[in-house]
Order: structure tokens, then sequence, then C-alpha cells
């Protein structure tokens, strides 16, 4: 049962990390680049994590699993906060869509 | 076996390709790159191509020098990035003076067919 | 299941060449330098497929972290350097080749790489494997150094001398550093300045004192597994980036006493120790009987803190973003290779307009 379960949050991870390289070569503009990557590394590591855990192991060794994801989700977010706001202050817009209008 | 035969060949193939790119670019920093390169074309031959017994990891001795070529790689490439800015003052471009694209008016700018410019 | 390993295997081993290739062909730098970093981490995954773990670690954190960051500072100052895209100028960042490079040579250079990689793929591949006398030797004499993980023992027991003038190197490289273009250090911004950004500053005090912990583990576990003091040091370098560089430490330069204390005490000490145990032992370097865990402890303890501060000095006391004398954008840098356009002290001494 935990079994299938792992295998099936690993499975979830994986399709996250691929949808986010998908969004890294297919999305128009650096912010929404960036999103999907954030999300790969937050959610998807966070799925790929889950299912480890549920493998059989030491506890010792599941806390320095989520002691990881905990350690790449800071990182990430705050990285992809230098990214967004260093991009803007050098003045790139954000691609608004076809409307052309505000968010 | 097969494993590491896949990890040799990949080894000697990025070992060429730096050398020949440490060679063949103009550019100080890709002439670093392709030193650094070359380093871990190395590194991959000499961790993959060592016999190892049988159930135990990769040996350790090749591991311990992996390890300082490492280092030692990390340092001298801060060095030559330095050394590199500083050929860009004294000489106005990060070229070797024989490699330099030659006075201002007779430089041809060749068409940057780099795939997509970086947004 | 072995064949889905082998395919693993296998498609690490052609993402980095096709990475490789990438990088060295591409024209864009900074595309060329996140591609490093990307090889530095693949080339991590592939040391863990090898089962080479210390070196896996020390990849990831020095091959892709240090060496990545310190690509990409060079990159920024050298984007910093020229005169910006508007301007006709050079631009620094975008390598647009010498347009000279005649199509025969070209053909050639490919042609002869490519026999080159054939011959040596041939050669090493062909190699004759011998029986793994060396991995024999240091398992049968492993517990002479007193730690339990191989590779340790082989990195600060069987062959401490090269680990001596590995850390000697660094020291050179950061001596070196801290003399390049030392008129041009910048650091005017106040570190309350730097302090504008929550985010930054958050992450830096979460992360800190974690990493502090976990470089102590790593020094602690890497005589009974993979760890050791490269790789604690470089976490520790890496924090020491991001103190600096969220405000809330003072840049720490050549001019502290403590850092010219702290950079070189690795060094000196692993120096006493090898020369301070002759009368004991008879050689240098040679640890005596029981007491080798003790010493590999000390000297990786000290080791740490030295290279991360000389790992930390090569990020700092780096000079700021050169000024390129505006005479030499008229100046053909190709007229002598010695450098003749310019005496020492930046005068010009031959223009073209000269010549006519």
């Amino acid at each position: 049962m935990t079994a299938v379960l792992s295998v099936l949050l690993l499975t979830a991870g994986a399709f996250f990390f691929f949808a986010g390289t998908v969004g890294l070569l297919r999305f128009p503009d650096f912010y929404c680049r960036l999103h999907a990557l954030t999300k790969a590394d937050n959610l998807g590591m966070g799925m790929l994590v889950a299912g480890l855990i549920l493998q059989p192991m030491a506890w010792a060794t599941r806390l320095q699993l989520v002691l990881t994801w905990f350690l790449v989700l800071v990182a990430a977010a705050t990285v992809c906060h230098l990214l967004a706001r260093s991009a803007l202050r050098q003045g790139l817009e954000p691609w608004l869509g076809d409307s052309g209008e505000g968010r | 076996m097969s494993s590491e035969i896949a990890y040799v060949i990949a080894g000697a193939a990025v070992f060429v390709a730096g050398l020949v790119g440490t060679m063949g670019r103009t550019h100080l920093f890709w002439k670093i790159l392709g030193v650094n390169f070359m380093g871990s074309g190395i590194f991959l031959i000499l961790i993959a191509a060592a016999p190892r017994l049988p159930g135990e990891g990769a040996d350790p001795v090749p591991q311990a020098m992996v390890l300082t070529g490492i280092v030692v790689a990390a340092a001298s490439s801060a060095l030559a990035l330095g050394m590199a800015l500083r050929v860009v003052v004294r000489s106005g471009g990060p070229f070797l003076s024989e490699d330099a694209p030659g006075p201002p008016a007779e430089r041809t700018e060749p068409e940057v067919d780099s795939p997509g410019p970086r947004t | 299941m072995s064949t889905l390993v082998w395919a693993l295997d296998v498609s690490v081993a052609v993402l980095l060449v096709a990475l490789v290739a990438r990088a060295m062909l591409t024209r864009d730098l900074l595309e060329a330098v996140v591609l490093f970093i990307a090889v530095g981490l693949t080339l991590s995954l592939a040391w863990v497929r090898l089962g080479a773990p210390d070196v896996a670690l020390a990849e990831a954190a020095l091959g892709a972290g240090v060496t990545g960051a310190l690509f990409l500072n060079a990159f920024q100052r050298l984007a910093r350097t020229g005169p910006g895209a508007s301007d006709a100028g050079p631009d620094y960042v975008i390598d647009r080749g010498s347009g000279s490079g005649c199509g025969v040579l070209r053909v050639a250079t490919v042609g002869a790489a490519g026999v080159l990689a054939v011959t040596l793929m041939t050669i090493l591949v062909g190699i004759p494997l011998r029986d793994a006398m060396l991995a024999q030797e240091v398992r049968t004499s492993l517990e002479q150094t007193g730690v339990s993980n191989p590779v340790t023992g082989v990195l600060l027991g069987f062959r401490a001398y090269d680990t001596l003038f590995e850390v000697c190197a660094l020291v050179v490289a950061m001596v070196a550093v801290w003399s390049l273009d030392r008129g041009n250090r910048n650091f005017a911004r106040d570190p309350k300045e730097l302090r504008e950004d929550p985010v930054l500053e958050t992450l830096t005090r979460l992360v800190a004192p974690v990493a502090g912990v976990l470089a102590v583990y790593l020094v602690w576990s890497g005589s009974s597994g993979p760890g050791g003091a490269f790789q604690a040091a470089a976490l520790l370098a890496g924090v020491g980036v991001l103190l600096t560089a969220s405000g809330l430490m003072r840049p720490i330069t050549s001019g502290a006493p403590a850092v010219r204390v702290l950079g070189t005490m690795g060094l000196a000490l692993f120096v006493c120790v090898g020369v301070g145990l002759m009368p004991w032992t008879g050689s240098f370097l040679a640890y005596p009987e029981g007491w080798g865990y003790a010493i590999t402890l000390v000297l990786e303890g000290v080791l740490t803190l030295s290279i991360a501060v000389i790992l930390l000095e090569l990020f700092i006391d780096v000079p700021a973003a050169p000024e390129v004398d505006p005479r030499l954008a008229t100046v053909d840098p190709t007229g002598d290779p010695l450098g003749r356009t310019l005496t020492l002290d930046g005068a010009l001494i031959r223009s073209p307009e000269e010549d006519e």
C-alpha cells in the first residue's frame, strides 16, 4: 500500500519536473518561465521527497530528506524573487497576453 | 562494466570538446571554460576506468586525486578570470593580442547566429 | 532492470557531451556559463552513478557551485566593463568571433578533433582490466590511518603530501587575486544600504546557522562516510557570500588581520604537523600509531575554516568592474603582441593616426 503511494508520489514529482522543463522551453516570457521553474522546484521536489520518505529507510534519513526539501524550498523561492526583481529593475516588461490589458 | 564504458567514452569526448574549444575560441573566458571541461573529462576517465573491487564503489585513490583536482581547478579558474579581466583593461578586449579582431575600421560584424538571444 | 539502469547511465553520458558541446559552440557567454553549471550538476549525478559520493559532493559544491559562481561574478564584471550595446563599441559578452577562420582550417580542426576522440576512446576502452591493486592496498592498510572512509584515508593519510600542496595552491591563488589591480577595490556601498531586501536577509538568517551545523557534520562524518573538509569549506564560503551580499556582514578583505591568519592557518598547521611529527616517526607527514584519527580530525577542522576563508576571498576581494581606457577603441590591439600601445602607467605611446 505504501509502496503504491510512494510510486504515485514519485511519478507526480517527476511529472512536475517534466512540466517545469516544458514550461522553461515553451513559455513566452521570462517571468512565466521563472514561475514554471520555481513551481517545479517547490512542488515537484516536495512530491519526490514525500514519495521517497515512504520507502523503507531509517528515520534519521527521512528527517534529512525533509530538511533537504525545506532548504531547496527556501532557496528556490528566494532565487525566484531575486531574479524577478532584478529583471523588473532592469526594465524587462512582463508579457501581458493577447489582450494587452493589465493583469 | 558496461555503464563505466559509457562514462569513459563521454569523458574522452568532453576532453576533446574542451581542447578544441580552448584552442579554437578566441574569447578568453571560453578558453578558461574549455580548460575546465578538459579537466572534467579527465576526471571522468580517471574514476570510470579505474578497476574496482567487486561490491565496492570506485577506487579511492583516483577519487582523492579528482577531489584535489576539482579544488585546484576552482582556485585557478578564479585567478584566470581575474587575469582575463586585466587583459580587457590593458588591451581593450578579452582577447590575446594575436587573436584580437583587428583595427576597428576593418572589423567585419558577422551575423550573430547564436540560437536565440537571451531575454 | 539492469537495462534501465544502463539506459540511465548512457543518457547521463550523452547529456554531458551534449551540454559541453553546446557550451563551447554558443556565442553567448551567459549561456555558456549557465551550461557550465549544468554540466557540473550532471557530472555530480555521474559521480553518484560511478560510486564516488565524496566526489559528487565536491563537484556539486565546488565544481558547479563555487566555480560557477566565480564565472558569474566575472561575467558580471565583464558585462559592466564594455560600452553598452547601444554604442557602436564592442560588447564583451557576445563573442562575434574574429570572422576570419577560413573554412578549410575549420574542417581540418573538426576532423583532427574527431580522429583524436576516436583514438582516445579506442585506447581507453581497450585497456586490459587489471586487478584493483590500489583499492586492495588501501583496503588492507586503511586502519593505519585511523579513519574508516577510504577516500579521507587516502586524502589525509596516504597522500597527505598532495593535499598539502593543494592547500598551498589555494593560498597562492588567494594572494594572487588579492594582488590583481589593487587600487580598484570598490566597497563603497555601505553594508547598511545592502540590507534592503528582506527576502534575501531572511533566507540568510535561516540558512546560515543550518549551514554551520551542516559544515561541522560534513567534517565529522567525513572520517566514516562521504564528506570531508573541502565540501564543508565550500558550504561555509557560500554562506559567507550570502552574508556579505545581503549586508549582514561587512565585506572582509585582505586588510583584516583575521583574514590573513585564517587563510594561511591551514597550510601552516599542515606543515607544522608534518615537520613536528618527524622526531617521532622519522618521516615527513607520517602519523604515529593510534594518533591518526585525532590528527586527521584536527587537520580537517582547521583546513575547513582556512579554505572557506580562501574561497570567500576569491569572491569578495576582487577588483570592481574595470574601466577600459576609451582611447583603446581607436587603437589596433594587434599591432604589437608585447603591447607597445600602452606604457605601464597608461600613457598612450602610439595610435594609428600618428603613423599617417
